[in-house]
């Protein structure tokens, strides 16, 4: 990772929605890229918009009631959103691998698990054998962690575990050997023990083929020992990009101060958390100032403002969107 | 010592099943095997294991709403198998289940007045319109919500609100022990530390036992005096929860406490892979219930069960080899 190329740049991205006349914008213009073999976090709470930027990277979004409002995604120069169907295709799957949030509703329930896993090979490589396309299946099933691949294979997803499921769904994000993966929560419906396995895969994954990983997850501990950067989202925006070491020592935004010491931690002592006051808004309620002002409990009266702080530059790639921080700012995204 | 609010012993449920699972067709599922606890007046316990290993399967037992296969429950020394009508009715009352899901565990055409306010008439608790009222009011402000809140309806609250309002319908009939099913695992991580601290001072105040059910074992550690780690419907370990993680005497408790990810801590260091999968068991297990999975098995552990072991007063283990840990 000595020469930063960039893989991918998302500008100015705005994701709006209109259900039943109600129009809001659960993502509002967000920056951010990924270079090559890197590994970025992205976290926040439930209906934030992770999983949406996601889906636009791939212009997997639903639309409608989605709709993409302003900004540009780059990947690898080329511009995403203008590109043709038939462009976009040879990116699915191929350049960009998904392992999608829920392994149950991503998985066809009639299809047999071999021939979904195999699917992108033989979208992707139309010269290959069916010989050959049934020995890469096998070893993928193998590589992901699947003992019996064979019966793996032509088994139905009912008859799978979740945790084989998810497996599978890995093994089908990977086929290709992508040279970008996105994991959308690929082990909140996952025991810790197998969370534990399925990340050493991906780790190992990850090395082999030099790909990079943007990880999406509510867990901190996860993000911290998987990626070299994270980014935290609050309500649309992001509240804070840093690489986790320094995320991890020294938090900036009161966001992340109080997601952190709201979790208890295996090396806590047994007193009251910190709890967060107030609820995570609708997106339709979302402010035009700082949206964690209502919950914040360190906000000045610049807070009130309405005029969304940036992302002030903190220290080395640390950034803060928290007006707090606006005198010793170095700088601003 | 004091007599236990409640003692399970030697409980076990078997599920029949029809339909067959990939590797393997018999006709039971073995939710629960011969688990016995205690749980002492003011006392947290934790139940702490993967999905699927029991644990909604015992709480659920405990208060009656499912059959042990085999197996009896106490409530302060008496044998809950024979309770009938008045007996049974007081001791639901005593014995209060909190449900993980918050949306629909609740009422949605009851106002909050109603659902709080249910218990108390029901269990003959207060029969004064006027005096109830003025009591609903108490009990919400107890759980952190404003009284004028009184007259709304379930789908009008957020989910940590609404497991508030759960919480105040299971306090209101003054329980001796209340069974908390993971009770916030379907919150947002910024309001899981409200209502974990909640139950911790209610506890407090109103001397209650809590039987604290979640696979989140950080939580059970924050909450708990003593924890129960389950493992495929068997007890593997049983300790104060201090204990637990110093004197660590199981391997998949060890394996357990190193897979979970924590800003801050080394993530490499002593992190235990096990190899497969966790699945149902619907065969009779002959050994050690943990064995397939097991990076310490030998071949003891395929052909005997493993018995408690107790190395430390208080902290019983069921392994072989519990002292090589
Ligand atoms: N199909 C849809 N119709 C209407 N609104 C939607 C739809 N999908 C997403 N949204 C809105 O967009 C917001 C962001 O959704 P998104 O799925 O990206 O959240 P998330 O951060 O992935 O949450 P989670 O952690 O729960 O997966 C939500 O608050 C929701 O209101
Ligand atoms: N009514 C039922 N009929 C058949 N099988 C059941 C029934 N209830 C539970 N089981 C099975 O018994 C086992 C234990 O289930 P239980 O719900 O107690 O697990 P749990 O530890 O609470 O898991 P989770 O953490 O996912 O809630 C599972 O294999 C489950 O499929
Ligand atoms: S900008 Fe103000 S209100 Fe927003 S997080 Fe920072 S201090 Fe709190
Ligand atoms: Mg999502
Ligand atoms: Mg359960």
């Amino acid at each position: 990772m000595n020469v930063n190329h960039e893989l991918v740049n998302v500008k100015n991205l705005t994701i709006g929605f209109t259900v039943e006349e109600l129009h809001f914008e659960a993502v509002d213009s967000i920056s951010f890229s990924i270079s090559e073999s890197e590994s970025v976090g992205l976290v926040g709470e439930s209906g934030c918009g992770k999983t949406i930027t996601s889906m636009a990277l791939i212009r997997l979004l639903p639309s409608p009631p989605a709709l993409i409002k302003g900004g540009n995604i780059f990947f690898h120069g080329k511009n995403i959103l203008t590109m043709l169907p038939e462009d976009l295709k040879k990116i699915r799957g191929r350049e960009i691998g998904v392992i999608f949030q829920e392994p149950m509703t991503s998985l066809n329930p009639v299809k047999k698990i071999g021939i979904q896993v195999s699917e992108p090979l033989r979208i992707h490589f139309p010269g290959l054998r069916k010989k050959e396309i049934y020995e890469k299946t096998i070893l993928m099933l193998k590589e992901v962690g699947l003992s019996y691949p064979e019966r793996v294979y032509s088994a139905y997803p009912h008859m799978l575990s979740g945790g084989m499921r998810q497996r599978a769904g890995i093994a089908t994000a990977m086929i290709c050997k992508p040279r970008l993966l996105i994991a959308d929560e690929p082990t909140t419906a996952l025991d810790v023990t197998i969370q534990a396995q399925i990340m050493d895969l991906i780790k190992n994954l990850k090395q082999e083929h030099n790909m990079s990983l943007l990880l999406i997850t509510h867990n901190l501990g996860l993000v911290a020992e998987m990626c070299k950067r994270v980014i935290v989202m609050y309500a649309g925006r992001f509240a804070e990009i840093a690489s986790s070491k320094s995320l991890f020592h020294s938090p900036l935004h009161p966001y992340t101060e109080g997601l952190m010491t709201s979790i208890p931690l295996l090396t806590d002592e047994g007193c009251l958390l910190t709890s967060i006051p107030g609820s995570v808004p609708h997106p339709a309620d979302y402010l035009k100032g700082c949206r964690f002002m209502p919950r914040c409990i360190r906000k000045i009266k610049r807070c009130m403002r309405k005029i969304p702080p940036p992302l002030f530059l903190i220290d080395t790639d640390h950034y803060v969107s928290c007006w707090l921080y606006e005198k010793q700012a170095k700088g601003s995204l | 010592m004091s007599i236990p609010i409640i003692e399970v012993k030697k409980l076990k449920k078997y599920f029949p099943v029809r339909a067959n699972i990939l590797f393997m067709q018999k006709e039971y599922i073995r939710a629960v095997e011969n688990v016995s606890f205690k749980i002492y007046p003011q006392e947290t316990v934790g139940l702490v294991g993967e999905s699927g290993c029991g644990k909604t399967t015992i709480g659920r037992m405990i208060v009656h709403l499912e059959q042990p296969t085999r197996g009896d429950i106490y409530y302060t020394g008496e044998n809950t198998r024979r309770f009938r009508g008045k007996q049974l009715k007081a001791y639901r009352k005593k014995i209060q289940y909190i449900f993980q899901d918050p949306y629909s565990s609740l009422n949605p055409r009851k106002i909050v007045y109603n659902i709080i306010s249910m218990g108390l008439r029901n269990f003959h608790i207060i029969k004064d319109n006027r005096k109830r009222k003025e009591k609903v009011s108490e009990i919400l402000e107890q759980v952190g919500l404003p009284p004028d809140y009184l007259f709304n309806y379930p789908h009008e609250f957020s989910g940590g609100q609404r497991q508030r309002i759960s919480i105040a319908r299971t306090i209101a009939v003054k329980p001796d022990l209340i069974i908390c099913d993971e009770p916030v695992s379907a919150l947002d991580v910024s309001i899981q530390a409200q209502v974990i601290n909640l139950l911790k001072e209610l506890k407090n105040e109103l001397y209650l036992s809590i039987l604290f059910i979640s696979h989140d074992l950080a939580l059970v550690k924050h909450i708990s005096d003593r924890i129960l780690v389950m493992y495929r419907g068997y007890i593997v370990e049983s300790a104060p929860s201090a204990s637990l993680f110093e004197n660590t005497s199981h391997p998949y408790t060890k394996a357990l406490i190193s897979a979970i990810p924590e800003p801050g801590l080394d993530a490499h260091k002593g992190r235990i892979i096990l190899k497969g999968d966790v699945t149902a068991v619907t065969g009779e297990i002959k050994g050690c219930c943990f064995e397939d999975r097991c990076y310490m098995s030998r071949d003891i552990c395929k052909r005997e069960p493993p018995l408690g072991r107790q190395l430390i007063p208080g902290h019983v283990s069921y392994c072989h080899f519990a002292e090589k840990v």
